[in-house]
């Protein structure tokens, strides 16, 4: 059975919610549970970052408990917290523990090589001799020569929101909004091209 | 057949090895280290380039003496716009071309680490034998076992006269190649050549030798 205990705290302004799960009797055939804890705090949140033992999603954390092991999760805010601050809202008897199926699983276990926008120098011509032709042009991502300056902007807003982890639940929406209307306008050309 | 050539520690002998197996034919070697590339481009596209689709594969392999080389980049810039999940296509698609891709992985055990064990289907685990080296190759060696690319074999680079061969093969249950501590090794690959090339018929390259055929059996 998987048992949830917490503790909070307050530092200044800032709540700290300490999260422990506890599966104290192994279950024959179970290797692992996929576990989904509710957060209950009011304000903006800070979740644990996606790694080989958590997902996020705005207020739900998602992470992977071995069977008779024990595993935490840590969540911060600046608003009150809810009693109980932390909840389990679905319990998953799993096979899996971490073991990526995908190369992206591989990145979310692993965590990014990217280095973050801060870690970049921002001016390439301090190291002019060292970079290679091609990846010393001055783009910035991929795709800033055909994307739309302003679009261009939000983009680059969003992924430095992204790499301080404080992507807004409005930020996912946005991109789920738009990665849906691309798709449908890409199908459509492809549609009309082959027409 | 991807064959990645891990080890954890920085310094061990990774990419002295990748390039030796390298020298074998319809062979090509990838730097997969996306942060601090050990084998640059002098000039032209790079691994990263490839990853942000600025480049084909083709355009960014290069020739080097008999050595077919995906080179890695070192721009920071370059590397953010780059899809690291990309490398698992990118060296699946040379597998297509080349008989063997033999993947220099960064040390650590970081997502570049992890995708090129994601693709390999073996791996060659790279320390020196000493008390620092090795644990990290017992890490490094667990990850392989998660990602399922099978080692090949341990290879115990820098060796002197007495290395713990016996006991590094009972701790990692894995066949033991040794490559002893030789400049000429040292010097070849500064150079960017196989041993074989630069030093035919020494020990070191009769060393290698042994290596190499052990991996690609």
């Amino acid at each position: 059975m998987v048992e949830l205990q917490y503790t909070t705290a307050r530092r200044g302004s800032v709540v700290l919610v300490a999260g422990v799960l506890d599966d104290r009797d192994t279950v024959s055939g179970v290797n692992a549970y996929r576990v989904q804890i509710g957060v209950h705090l009011d304000g903006p949140l800070w979740l644990p970052s996606s790694n080989a033992q958590t997902r996020r999603d705005d207020d739900v954390v998602e992470t992977v408990l071995p069977a008779g092991g024990v595993r935490g999760v840590g969540v911060a805010g600046r608003g009150t917290p809810a009693d109980p601050p932390l909840e389990i809202l679905d319990i998953e008897p799993t096979s899996q523990r971490d073991n990526p199926t995908t190369p992206m699983d591989v990145l979310r276990v692993l965590g990014t090589p990217i280095p973050p926008r801060a870690a970049v120098p921002a001016t390439p011509s301090s190291c002019r001799g060292l970079t290679d032709p091609v990846s010393s042009t001055p783009t910035t991502h991929r795709s800033s020569a055909v994307i739309p300056p302003a679009v261009d902007t939000w983009f680059d807003a969003v992924e430095a929101r992204l790499d301080a982890d404080t992507l807004a639940a409005s930020d996912r929406r946005r991109l789920s909004e738009i990665h849906t209307r691309t798709t449908r306008l890409i199908n459509r050309t492809q549609s009309s091209s082959e027409r | 057949m991807i064959v990645a050539v891990c080890g954890g520690k920085g310094g061990v002998g990774k990419t002295t090895v990748a390039l030796n197996l390298g020298a074998a034919p319809s062979t090509v070697v990838v730097d997969a280290d996306l942060g601090m590339a050990d084998l640059p481009a002098d000039n032209g596209p790079t691994l990263h380039d490839v990853l942000a689709d600025r480049a084909s594969v083709e355009q960014a392999l290069h020739q080097r003496g008999q050595l077919t080389l995906l080179p890695g980049g070192r721009s920071l810039a370059a590397l953010r716009a780059a899809d690291p999940a990309q490398l698992v296509s990118v060296l699946e698609s040379l597998a297509d071309r080349y008989d063997r891709v033999v993947v220099d992985c960064p040390a650590g055990l970081a997502a570049d680490v992890g995708l090129a064990l994601y693709a390999a289907d073996r791996s060659v685990l790279v320390t020196t034998p000493d008390h620092i080296a090795l644990p990290d190759a017992v890490r490094t060696r667990a990850l392989v076992r998660v990602l399922d690319a099978g080692v090949q074999r341990v290879v115990l680079n820098k060796a002197d006269a007495a290395p713990p061969t016996d006991a590094v093969r009972e701790a990692l249950g894995i066949p033991v190649e040794v490559l002893p501590a030789d400049d000429r090794i040292v010097d070849a690959t500064t150079a960017g050549q196989p041993v074989a090339v630069r030093y035919p018929d020494t020990a070191p390259a009769k060393a290698m030798a042994r290596l190499v055929d052990a991996v690609f059996d």
